[in-house]
């Protein structure tokens, strides 16, 4: 059976009060309890700021992708023809989820916000279930509905709905009789699974009470009476106030009244009044107002009595909790309460201010009743519990009549009589924007089936191509990943730009890397619950662009995960031209990437140091952000390399070949060590040493008085070369020629010249970093040196080692190929 | 009066004097009262909507639905 629940009652105003977490705890017991049956979240996204804290709650227990958002893209809070349109979008939202019993855990929501919560306006077939916590304003028309026209139409909309539902789940044995007297369902229809409390309501031990402090900080002077909940008429808080005012004089001078909760200004003042009037001085009744729920336990603890009056009440929570923090209880002999407090000793008229007093004085009084009230307080709770009441929902689910949805196998064919009715509900003078709007909404809310997604964003590729090393790690990855998709995915390379919303299928760039891809046109892409985004490229700017529609994905539950190769440019500033401002374009983009769901770091060293920059600048977060590595790979072969040889490569690989000829790989750039290398060989040449230094690389930035002076130096052709832009077919050459490859950087994310080296059984002169210590481990010779002079010496060990045959070996370095990386990657990624 | 009784407050109002909407709308959000990313009274996207509902940011699906639910309209109320 698939069960789906309508969260709403945990994303509007009602998330700060009892229906809110009512409705969190519901859907937790029922996650929790619900066997072989799947279960899946229905949410609103007009609450944005509510879904990240949802998908928080139910992590680990729940797949993310049974987490699903609707989408109205209009407001619908004083629109009755928007409200109408939405009603359809959500209801044929929730029956394109193919469920067995909808259930909507608070129906009385949408009154001045965007929630929805119709029943049976596009779909009757489908079971809907709704929990019923009271029919409180029906019943008292003259408090809850009298002068107030607008609510009492609402009301009215909401208890025809409710007429509608084909289960009614009742907090209380009460309400389920409230249901059946006045709405128009019959006793199979009508199921009590009661309702419970969080653990954190439970007796403390007397040492961990806050007592001296948190009296002091709400103003309490010694032993007190204490309520807590609203302040409406059926709360009777009047008639208590005026019962405390009777109490006989050694009980009222040493007694406070506490009435924790918001209560507002006027009524603070009426009670206060009467409070007067009944001979109470003004510190007598308190009013202390919000308190949290870890000092609302504290005082539970630490009252003699807590008192719960009123006289009608759907279930009567505060009286539970109470009793399940070891308080001795009293409460109103009228609704719920009876059942809820389950000691008719307890019980008072409400009506009856004598009646009141009379019970308020034996209960601080009375040691004997007292006691036997505390432990009559702690076996009653035991009979309320989420995993009880969850229990009873599915057993009331699972009699339910099966649904006539068969004519809805796919969602996509409830597109055409969703828009024949909305049609119908939107006037002839709709807007060509509202139409966009609505078709947006049916878009993203009503999904059709399709292969989950792997999407791999490539925007620096497609778009532009610096041609940097970031750029050979994901056409290698990207490769990989076509050849062998995740299992269960279709692997969708996609890019975006800075001026336009939304990534696209990159199916033109694809054809050229997989000729089986089909559809050549980039269109906009369509992401899923389920689905997988990886940024692969690196592209600041566009990420940043992006974050809002990658935000969106992730609320809709797609897990977004960004490749990160190094956090160089924020910890080697100065290596960067000042203009561009790299180290904080980088630590922009870094802040945004680490709102998703993951990153993945090119080598340990890498997450390390991640970690660390994240103790100081982590965005705030629900759900914690995972760190992991991988390794790239290194099989040039299936790297998409470059081909052709130069006319005078044979004449240079000899001369490569005549004597100790160190290979240096990697652009000309500050943070390389080329400066520092050239010096060394320099001072080596002046010794004697007859060896070659070889720089293979790009001309970087920040370095043209370097570039200068290879390209001025004495050596410069003779012992000293540089190549510029070679093809991976010639590098390959110079690695198998040369005798030793120098690492002299400061700061790599990898460190793939080693790996490569090591294909070619080629030597490592590396310095010691820690990602050149985590990539080749023993395999290399490690210098540490501030100046030429110590790379020298460096070099001259190493080459006394290597006559004897001495110097580390990097062929049996551990390496992958780029089908391994890539492997690991999608271990990373795929749930 | 605390933020979610004034932000209650606010929409009474917002539904009883539909001419206050946007004025009081934009006044809330500059007080903090209601987040910048909600939905305005008027039924606005939020900003970074607007552009994803031109042609060539709609998916082809989209712009299938919207197309349809144009003929739709159109001929039930020709």
């Amino acid at each position: 059976m698939r069960i789906v629940i309508d969260m709403q009652g945990a994303q509007t105003e009602s998330r700060f009060r009892g229906i809110g977490r009512y409705t969190m705890s519901f859907a937790q017991a029922i996650v929790r309890n619900r066997g072989t049956h799947e279960v899946l979240l229905a949410l609103n996204g007009l609450f944005p700021d509510t879904i990240e804290p949802i998908r928080a709650a139910f992590h680990g227990v729940l797949p993310q992708e049974n987490i699903r958002v609707w989408r109205a893209a209009v407001s619908v809070s004083n629109d009755a023809s928007q409200r109408r349109v939405v009603e359809l979008i959500r209801e044929a939202f929730l029956v394109s989820l193919q469920p067995d019993v909808i259930h909507v855990a608070s129906l009385f929501e949408g009154y001045l916000d965007d929630a929805v919560t119709s029943i049976g306006s596009f779909d009757r077939n489908i079971p809907v279930s709704v929990t019923l916590y009271d029919l409180i304003p029906l019943l008292n028309p003259d408090q809850y509905l009298k002068g107030k026209q607008i609510y009492g139409e609402f009301y009215k909309q909401k208890i025809e709905h409710l007429s509608r539902a084909s289960l009614v789940l009742a907090i209380s044995d009460y309400s389920r009789q409230e249901g059946l007297s006045h709405l128009n369902i019959t006793e199979e229809q009508v199921v009590t699974v009661s309702t419970a409390i969080d653990g954190h309501f439970r007796p403390l031990e007397p040492s961990s009470v806050d007592d001296g402090t948190l009296k002091a900080k709400l103003g309490i002077k010694g032993p007190f009476v204490l309520y807590t909940g609203g302040s409406d008429e059926r709360k009777n808080l009047s008639r208590l106030v005026q019962a405390f005012g009777r109490l006989k004089t050694t009980l009222r001078q040493t007694h406070q009244l506490v009435l924790v909760g918001t209560i507002g200004k006027r009524e603070v003042d009426a009670l206060s009044a009467l409070a007067r009037v009944s001979g109470l001085s003004a510190d007598q009744v308190l009013f202390t107002g919000y308190v949290s729920d870890d000092d609302m336990v504290c005082l539970y603890n630490l009252c003699e009595t807590f008192v719960f009056p009123s006289w009608h009440e759907g279930f009567g929570l505060p009286a539970l909790e109470a009793m399940a923090c070891g308080a001795v209880v009293i409460g109103a002999n009228t609704t719920s309460l009876p059942e809820v407090i389950g000691s008719e000793d307890a019980l008072f008229d409400p009506f009856d201010i004598s009646a009141i007093a009379a019970n308020l004085e034996r209960a601080l009084e009375d040691e004997g009743f007292r006691a036997a009230m505390r432990a009559h307080g702690l076996i009653q709770t035991k009979k309320f519990s989420w995993d009880r009441t969850a229990q009873l929902a599915i057993r009331a689910f699972e009699r339910l009549p099966k649904s006539q949805q068969s004519h809805f196998t796919d969602p996509d064919d409830l597109l055409e009589p969703l828009i024949r009715t909305i049609s119908e509900s939107i006037g002839p003078s709709a807007k060509d924007i509202e139409l966009r709007k609505i078709a947006y909404a049916l878009d993203r809310s009503i999904l059709k089936k399709a292969p989950k997604q792997f999407f791999v964003d490539i925007s620096e590729l497609v778009v532009r191509d610096a041609r940097t090393g970031v750029q050979r790690v994901g056409r290698s990855i990207l490769q990989q990943l076509l050849l062998s998709p995740p299992s269960g995915y279709v692997v969708e390379p996609v890019y975006a730009t800075t001026d336009q919303p939304g990534y696209r299928y990159a199916r033109r760039y694809s054809q050229g890397l997989k000729p089986t891809v089909v559809g050549a046109e980039d269109e906009v892409v369509s992401m899923r619950p389920g689905d997988i985004f990886l940024g692969l490229d690196l592209q600041h700017h566009t990420t940043r662009a992006q974050a809002k529609f990658l935000s969106d994905a992730r609320q809709d539950g797609v897990l977004v995960f960004f490749v990160v190769y190094d956090l160089l440019p924020i910890h080697f500033p100065d290596y960067w031209p000042k203009k561009h401002g790299l180290d904080q374009v980088h630590r922009d983009w870094l802040y945004t990437i680490c709102h998703f769901d993951g990153v993945i770091c090119i080598s340990r060293a890498v997450a390390n140091e991640l970690e660390v920059w994240l103790r100081e600048n982590s965005p705030p977060r629900s759900r914690k952000l995972t760190i992991q590595w991988f390794h790239l790979g290194a099989d040039v072969d299936n790297s998409i390399p470059s081909t052709g040889l130069p006319v005078e490569a044979e004449e240079f690989l000899n001369v490569l070949a005549s004597k100790p000829s160190f290979l240096s790989v990697g652009s000309i750039e500050p943070r390389k060590g080329h400066e520092q290398t050239l010096s060394a060989f320099e001072l080596l040449w002046q010794t004697g040493q007859d060896i070659n230094l070889v720089l293979v690389g790009k001309q970087g930035w920040m370095v043209e008085p370097l570039v200068e002076k290879i390209r001025t130096h004495a050596e410069f052709g003779v012992r000293l070369f540089w190549l510029e832009g070679i093809s991976d077919e010639y590098l390959k050459r110079i690695y198998t020629t040369s005798t030793c490859l120098i690492a002299a950087s400061e700061g790599e994310g990898f460190g793939l010249p080693l790996i490569e080296a090591a294909q070619h059984d080629l030597p490592i002169i590396a310095r010691d970093i820690p990602v050149f210590r985590e990539v080749a481990e023993e395999h290399a010779f490690y210098f540490t040196a501030k100046q030429p002079t110590e790379l020298a010496d460096g070099i001259q060990d190493w080459l006394l080692l290597h006559a004897r045959g001495l110097s580390p070996k990097s062929g049996a370095m551990r390496r992958l190929t780029w089908e391994q990386s890539a492997r690991a990657l999608i271990e990373i990624c795929v749930p | 009066m605390n933020r979610p009784t004034l932000r209650n407050a606010l929409g009474l109002v917002i539904r009883s004097f539909p001419w206050l909407n946007q004025t009081l709308f934009s006044f809330a959000v500059r007080a903090g009262i209601v987040g910048s990313k909600s939905v305005s009274p008027k039924g606005d996207l939020h900003a970074h909507w607007e552009g994803l509902l031109v042609d060539s940011a709609m998916t082809p699906r989209a712009l299938q639905i919207y197309k349809d639910l144009s003929a739709s309209l159109d001929k039930r109320h020709k």
